[in-house]
């Protein structure tokens, strides 16, 4: 992953979302919240092309993409669930 | 049987509610396409 | 008989001239023939009256006497007619003489002669007084017969041949002679002239009174011409008292008082002279002044002379006092001589007093210690301009020379001076030394006052002169300087210089000022014009000196200046440093202020013979108040060396580690740190001073320069002129960094070129980026450094963005996830107008098939347009900016739209008006702030005359006609990247519209439920007055799409079993479908989910049915 984003999500200031976004928890300098804003739409082209060559949507990929990414944090590591709220593994 | 009756149009409009919910199972198909999406962009996931 | 009055007496020995005593020598001849003539008289008459009581000597003397003896008794005898003849002459003649006998005893003894009007005839000449022989009657004078009888001679006169006419006297004589008696005598007027001369005088009278052995005579002349071996006089009247011992031995007074209206001799001339005065001698002296000095036991005289003039002196009521005491001819006493309106050889004055004291020695040496006191004196050109001849400075003060000169000249034509001098005069001549204090006091205001360092100030040996003085001058233009001083003259002029305790204060000539502080200054110059120099102490300059205009500066240290024929030499002892301490230098517009440094000798001197006057000196770390363009600051150098060439012009070339270089500007401030510096400076006769500077790398900084600018090379070369600093700048390697804590733009490198002219500074240059070194924009930047005000322009190059390549960030971070993964073309140029500082400005950007990816809006493309930024710094535009977008998605693939915005603050996008065409119609956006960052955001969409056959197309719905339009408005939720239509109703316009399905979804349904095979046939040929749609839930997921139709089946409907039709039956149809509205719409995705949208609405139908089924 991109360096920045990695010490980000170490250091809890980002973690992965449910709906398959990166999200910044708290307050975090404009720099680190466009860097998150230029992964998700990165990652929105990305679900755009799976949810056409699969005939889903782009929510549908983009939800199981979040599960999976959240599915693969270790222990400590915070994400956003359905609810909302973002917890800690 | 069924009663055949000679229906005058009445003027009441005859109401036909139709419900359809369109899903797809995507759940399978999508699986191992986000295995791949993940595994080739590293820089994003 | 008026005796003088005794004063102190001076004589003026200034000019101790031979023509001086010459006239004096005269005057004592001529008085002395007075008295010789006298004696002689005395001598002769009393030696003839002694004879004729001896009876007829006259025929033994050979000379013929005859007289008529009236009487001759016992008593005496009585003579008349009585001739005495030698030769053809006549010397004596007398009507009338009476001899008284006295007996003395038997003795006779002439009693007393008296002789009535006897002629005594004579000669007067070189060879001096004689009577045709009758003098040399019974020897010397002095040997005469014992006591001689009383005699009385009247009305006597006696006639005296010159070679110049006849001298007549007549005389009146009695008593006993030599002891006492008495003599008068009357000089005729006489006019005498000849080769020799001429002589004429009007009246003559002299009275001789003989007692105890004591003669004294009193002589009156008025004389009115005398003309004798080239000594002039006129109206010349003597009264004298004369007063020696009849015997000739021991004391002889003489006292006179005379006036002389006119004199002159070899080149003087005397007018209405007077003197007066009494001398008394041991012997009667010889005319010359030798013997005058050696008999002399006291002289008191005085001399007045109304106007004297002559080739060495003159003057105006000349006045001199002598008061001589004299002994076996040591002869010494006060002096006092006073002239007026006097002139020299070497000028003229108002008033000169000379007193002092007279000395001669036996062996006639003459010593004269005299304090001389001028007023009002002018020296004329000639000594004035060997005095200032005698000035010479190094050129570079040669304004001061001039000021000097030109001083001197002014004071030294009206000046008063007083000294003291002690003069002596030997066989080898004269010599002089001035002892004493002495002052010059000027009208235009100089004092000088002299000192004698130890004996004497001013000695004169021959030609040679030493001067060695404590010497304090100020005043009168001249430079106010307080010093010991020590000259040496020769036969070749000043050559030797020394100097102690030299204080000189701030002396300013020309543009240039000097000061000195000196504990020693020597100067010696040997024959052939080499030249050494000695200073030790402090030296004050100040003022252009080589083009530079020093405010006060001081060298201070021990300095060695030697020239020979191959150059200057300038070295310090033992290679010791100067210090330099300055209040502050000025080349052209560029003002260093105050700063103290050493300067020390590169080798082992500062300048080496057989160079230009140039050296090197190093100065170490230095830090310098400057000043420049009205702006101020300060300079540092590290470790700088610095070498030089002076003279009329001076270049100067530093080198230093390190520059560092604060300067404020206005209220901002700039700051230059450059390392490896290399810094030209040379100032031009007729030109601006030139200015270099090299610098390796810089750094800029302080508030003037918004952002970290570094650069690798800093070059300026120009001039620093009076209207301020001018030339070329150019710097490459420039890094800018928008030191802000969220930068706007990128790090950009430039190499920059500017031109400086006094406050205009006007600088271009290409920014590329430092990242991947592409040429981003070109710059220009116009700036009045002075105010502060100007204008840049900043004009893009056509940028052309692509994934991989240039992207929106690279440009500036705060582009990043707003225009992820650019494509297109975007030019922009930005004019920023800069006041007292403060920078804004306006920006155009023109994208052109610009597109990017957006999280919410899908891939944005095919963005044209211009956008005017009004304020380019806070990134906020105009309002009603334009631009097409030709495709975005935010879950409806919506095309070729139009978007009236305003972008504020770089995150607010304020949209006006944003439409797009959508199925026949146009979907808008109404007016909302979109916070660019924001998670959340409504909007109201308002759709508009959607018409349905379209949107049919759109939505690719198979089988399917229908016509009539919809509108409405619906709000959109944004949450996240999430859009919820809420709750949309787009309804059909009044006059609704006509709805046909032919698809094969119809007949399956139909089989599955009649209600469904009814719907569908019904939809088959549907006019339906009332439509209405309905959206609701999140348009890039899962939506539910409600339709509510309302209308009637053109056709009947055959419903039941088939044989039932049913016509004009109005129909509700309320249809929802929940689904991906995007998979919907997806054409591509479309044709495989129509099989599986009709088995959805059969799958529907059927579980409608049995619902209803268990319901009845």
């Amino acid at each position: 992953g991109d360096p920045v984003i990695d010490a980000a999500i170490e250091s809890g200031q980002v973690g992965e979302r449910i709906d398959g976004r990166l999200g910044v928890i708290g307050s975090a300098d404009p720099a680190l919240i466009r860097k998150v804003q230029e992964i998700n739409n990165k990652r929105a082209a990305k679900y755009a092309e799976v949810a056409a060559e699969t005939g889903t949507t782009v929510a549908e990929v983009a939800r199981i993409t979040g599960e999976k990414q959240i599915s693969k944090l270790s222990r400590g590591q915070w994400y956003m669930d359905a609810s909302g709220s973002w917890k800690q593994k | 049987c069924t009663p055949t009756v000679r229906i005058e149009p009445s003027d009441k409009p005859i109401k036909i509610d139709l419900n359809v919910n369109i899903t797809q199972e995507v759940r399978v198909i999508l699986d191992k396409e986000v295995e791949d999406l993940i595994a080739d962009n590293p820089d994003l996931f | 008989m008026n005796t003088p009055h005794y004063k102190d007496l001076e004589v003026d020995s200034s000019k101790p001239g031979k023509q001086r005593l010459k006239w004096g020598r005269w005057l004592a001849l001529a008085v002395l023939t007075l008295i010789l003539l006298f004696a002689a008289l005395v001598w002769l008459g009393r030696k003839y009256i002694a004879q004729q009581a001896l009876a007829q000597w006259c025929h033994e003397q050979s000379l013929e006497c005859q007289a008529t003896f009236e009487s001759l008794g016992p008593g005496g005898a009585m003579l008349t007619d009585v001739r005495i003849r030698s030769g053809g002459e006549t010397p004596f003649a007398a009507d009338e003489v009476i001899a008284d006998l006295e007996w003395s005893g038997f003795v006779p003894s002439l009693g007393g002669v008296s002789v009535v009007a006897p002629q005594l005839r004579g000669t007067l000449d070189d060879r001096g007084l004689r009577f045709y022989g009758l003098e040399s009657v019974g020897g010397s004078g002095s040997g005469g017969g014992g006591a001689l009888p009383p005699v009385k001679v009247s009305a006597g006169r006696v006639s005296l041949a010159t070679s110049a006419g006849d001298i007549g006297a007549s005389i009146d004589l009695e008593g006993e002679f030599p002891t006492s008696g008495t003599l008068q005598m009357r000089l005729d007027p006489i006019s005498l002239s000849g080769p020799e001369g001429t002589l004429v005088w009007s009246e003559g009278r002299v009275d001789v009174v003989a007692q105890d052995g004591q003669l004294e005579g009193d002589i009156f002349l008025d004389l009115q011409q005398a003309e004798i071996r080239g000594v002039q006089a006129r109206e010349v009247q003597l009264e004298a008292i004369l007063n020696s011992p009849i015997s000739g031995e021991g004391q002889t007074q003489f006292v006179w008082d005379g006036t002389i209206s006119s004199a002159s001799w070899t080149g003087y001339e005397v007018t209405d002279a007077e003197t007066n005065g009494q001398a008394i001698f041991a012997q009667l002296p010889s005319a010359d002044l030798n013997s005058v000095l050696d008999a002399l036991i006291r002289l008191s005289a005085e001399g007045m002379v109304g106007k004297v003039s002559g080739s060495a002196f003159a003057g105006r009521d000349v006045a001199a006092e002598l008061d001589l005491n004299g002994e076996a001819g040591r002869v010494s006493g006060p002096f006092l001589a006073v002239a007026n309106a006097f002139e020299l050889p070497q000028g003229r004055g108002d008033t000169a007093t000379v007193r002092g004291e007279l000395r001669r020695t036996a062996d006639a040496g003459i010593g004269i210690e005299a304090e001389i006191t001028t007023a009002g004196v002018a020296l004329n050109s000639g000594t004035s301009g060997q005095l200032t001849d005698l000035i010479n400075l190094p050129d570079i003060f040669s304004a001061h020379e001039a000021s000097l000169k030109d001083a001197l000249r002014r004071a030294m034509v009206g000046f008063d001076a007083s000294l003291a001098v002690d003069a002596q005069r030997d066989e080898s001549g004269w010599s002089m030394s001035a002892t004493g204090p002495a002052q010059v006091t000027s009208r235009t205001g100089l004092a000088l006052d002299i000192e004698p360092a130890e004996t004497a100030w001013f000695t004169q040996q021959g030609q040679s002169r030493s001067f060695d003085a404590k010497l304090a001058m100020r005043g009168g233009g001249f430079p106010n300087v307080e010093t010991t001083l020590s000259l040496r003259t020769t036969e070749n002029g000043l050559n030797e210089i020394h100097a102690r305790d030299v204080k000189l204060a701030p002396w300013r000539a020309g543009d240039r000022s000097l000061s000195a502080d000196l504990s020693s200054f020597d100067l010696l110059r040997s024959g052939e014009g080499a030249l050494t120099l000695e200073a030790e102490g402090k030296i004050g300059i100040a003022g252009n000196v080589s083009g530079f205009d020093l405010a006060s500066t001081h060298v201070t240290g021990h300095l060695i200046v030697s020239s020979s024929d191959d150059g200057w030499r300038i070295a310090t002892t033992e290679r010791s440093c100067l210090q330099l301490d300055s209040e502050g230098v000025r080349f052209g517009s560029v003002q260093l202020g105050a700063f103290q440094t050493p300067i020390c000798p590169e080798g082992n001197e500062f300048i080496k013979p057989g160079e230009a006057f140039a050296g090197s000196t190093t100065l170490g770390d230095i830090s310098i108040p400057i000043a420049f363009s009205s702006n101020t600051g300060s300079v540092s150098f590290t470790n700088a060396e610095i070498d030089w060439t002076g003279g009329k012009t001076a270049s100067v070339s530093a080198i230093a580690d390190a520059l560092s270089l604060s300067l404020n500007i206005g209220e901002q401030s700039l700051t230059i740190d450059g390392q490896t510096l290399r810094l030209g400076l040379a100032t031009r006769s007729n030109a601006p001073p030139a200015l270099s500077a090299r610098l390796g790398a810089t750094k800029f900084d302080g508030s003037l320069i918004p952002a970290d600018v570094s650069s690798t090379d800093f070059r300026f070369d120009g001039t620093t002129g009076e209207s301020g600093v001018k030339g070329g700048l150019s710097a490459d390697g420039v890094m800018i960094r928008d030191y802000r804590a969220d930068p706007l733009y990128q790090p950009l490198t430039a190499d920059l070129d500017a031109t400086l002219n006094g406050p205009d500074f006007y600088m271009t240059g290409p920014l590329k980026l430092s990242s991947n070194g592409i040429t981003v924009a070109d710059t220009l930047l116009r700036l009045d450094i002075a105010t502060l005000t100007g204008m840049a322009a900043v004009n893009s190059r056509d940028l052309t963005f692509e994934p991989g390549g240039l992207q929106p960030w690279r440009l500036s971070d705060r582009l990043r996830g707003v225009f992820t993964d650019a494509r297109g073309d975007l030019v922009a140029s930005a004019r920023l107008e800069i006041e007292g500082g403060k920078i804004g400005g306006t920006a155009d950007v023109t994208v052109s098939e610009f597109g990017f990816q957006t999280t919410r809006l899908g891939r944005v493309q095919g963005v044209n347009g211009q956008v005017t930024f009004s304020d380019v710094i806070a990134l906020t535009t105009e309002p009603g900016q334009v631009i097409s977008v030709e495709r975005l998605n935010p879950g409806v693939p919506l095309e070729s739209g139009k978007i009236t915005f305003q972008l504020v603050n770089g995150n607010q996008f304020n949209v006006e008006s944003a439409s797009f065409p959508f199925a026949g119609g146009t979907l808008a956006l109404s007016p909302l702030n979109w916070s660019l960052a924001g998670e959340q955001q409504t909007v109201e969409v308002t759709a508009n005359g959607i018409e349905l056959s379209k949107l049919v197309e759109v939505l690719k719905l198979p089988d399917t006609r229908a016509t009539g339009t919809v509108s409405g408005s619906f709000p959109i939720n944004v949450e996240g990247t999430d859009i919820f239509v809420r709750d949309a109703r787009l309804k059909a316009d009044e006059e609704g519209g006509y709805i046909s399905y032919q698809g094969t979804a119809a007949d399956s349904a139909g089989a599955a439920d009649p209600n469904a095979k009814m719907a569908f046939e019904a939809l088959q040929d549907f006019d339906f007055t009332v439509l209405e749609l309905g959206l609701d839930g999140n348009v890039r997921d899962r939506m539910t799409i409600s339709l509510i139709l309302e209308g009637q089946s053109r056709k009947g409907i055959a419903y039941g079993n088939g044989n039932q039709v049913l016509n004009g039956q109005p129909f509700l149809f309320d249809i929802t479908v929940n689904s991906a509205l995007g998979e919907l719409l997806r054409n591509a995705q479309y044709y495989t989910s129509q099989k599986s949208l009709t088995d959805e609405v059969v799958k529907q139908v059927t579980a409608k049915r049995l619902e209803e089924g268990e319901r009845e």
